[in-house]
């Protein structure tokens, strides 16, 4: 005696169950894989602004690292890794490197990054006056 | 291997099944009303679990796109406020007739009579004004945590939010701004 209606619905519930667990499994991997593009461009617009406010507020001018670091270390929370390099250049027919300093810890192995740069001016007087490049690099600890 | 069955004739190989029975009569599955209802509590259970799983879906999908709407929202915002003086540039002295807001004299560098004023105006005019659709909560706060200034609604506790921390210079110090987008 064949029943062959009961073996197909088994087969049709069988085939349902395996197309339902391979689509739970394509939406959650897709969901996984999808980057969270938030906290990076937050972090982007931070260390440009961090940037901003040291050259207008004058640390940056001031040549003087240690002012740097204090003004990094207090914007900056614990939860964000962060460097900075910093290369100052005087003008006598041609740039030429003055001074140049690093602050803030290596980002080695970070998973994603912000990196913000900015030239500065720096005048002391007419005689005393440099250019600048400041590059920052942000990450998430 | 032939057979008769049910007026058709047809070829059947030889299977675990056996042979056809010996008076020719066929079981058809759909005739069988157990195994009819059996498959319809079957299809309905699939069909149920089915819809409840692209319901909690479709849920979760919503909360996604809610949030990157206060994200966007908190940033374009946060954009708007730290770089731009607003238009006309001296709005702080006329708010009523702002057509836009900003609250630095340069980028970065934040006006405290803009910022004040800008507290002073009302919720819906600094939604507005702004162009932030969803609620939103502000403070300007020094290095030290002392609150310098805030605006908008507080109440986003246990909401679905968005927050953000900016810089700038106000009256040579720096300042920590930050904000809550919240629906």
């Amino acid at each position: 005696m064949a029943k062959l209606g009961f073996v197909f619905s088994l087969d049709a519930m069988l085939a349902v169950l395996v197309l339902m667990a391979f689509a739970s499994a394509f939406f959650l991997l897709s969901a996984k894989m999808q980057k969270d593009s938030y906290q990076p461009l937050v972090m982007l617009k931070q260390a440009d602004d961090a940037l901003a406010v040291l050259d207008k507020g004058g640390m940056l001018a001031g040549r003087n690292a240690s002012i740097v670091n204090d003004s990094m270390k207090q914007m900056m929370p614990q939860r964000i890794g962060w460097s900075m390099s910093v290369q100052y250049y005087n003008y006598t027919g041609r740039f030429a490197p003055v001074q140049n300093y690093s602050l803030g810890t290596g980002g080695g192995g970070a998973n994603e990054t912000a990196s913000a740069s900015r030239v500065f001016f720096a005048y002391v007087n007419s005689t005393d006056r440099y250019y600048g490049l400041a590059r920052l690099q942000l990450w998430a600890r | 291997m032939t057979g008769r069955c049910c007026g058709l004739y047809h070829k059947r190989q030889q299977s675990s099944l056996g042979a056809l029975p010996a008076n020719g009569r066929c079981f058809r599955g759909q005739q069988n009303s157990l195994d009819a209802v059996l498959a319809i509590v079957v299809f309905a259970l699939i069909l149920t679990f089915t819809l409840e799983f692209w319901a909690a879906r479709t849920a979760g999908a919503d909360e996604v796109i809610n949030r990157n709407g206060y994200q966007q929202a908190a940033l374009s915002a946060s954009d708007l406020l730290l770089k731009s003086p607003g238009v006309p540039n001296n709005w702080e002295a006329n708010a009523s007739n702002a057509q836009s807001i900003g609250w630095t004299s340069s980028p970065n560098v934040l006006s405290g009579p803009k910022i004040g004023n800008f507290s002073a105006l009302d919720y819906e005019r600094q939604k507005n004004l702004t162009g932030l659709w969803p609620e939103f909560y502000f403070e300007v706060t020094n290095m030290s945590g002392s609150v310098l200034y805030h605006g908008g609604n507080s109440s986003y506790g246990g909401r679905q939010q968005a927050a953000l921390a900016r810089f700038g210079l106000l009256n040579g110090q720096i300042v920590r701004i930050r904000w809550i987008v919240y629906g």
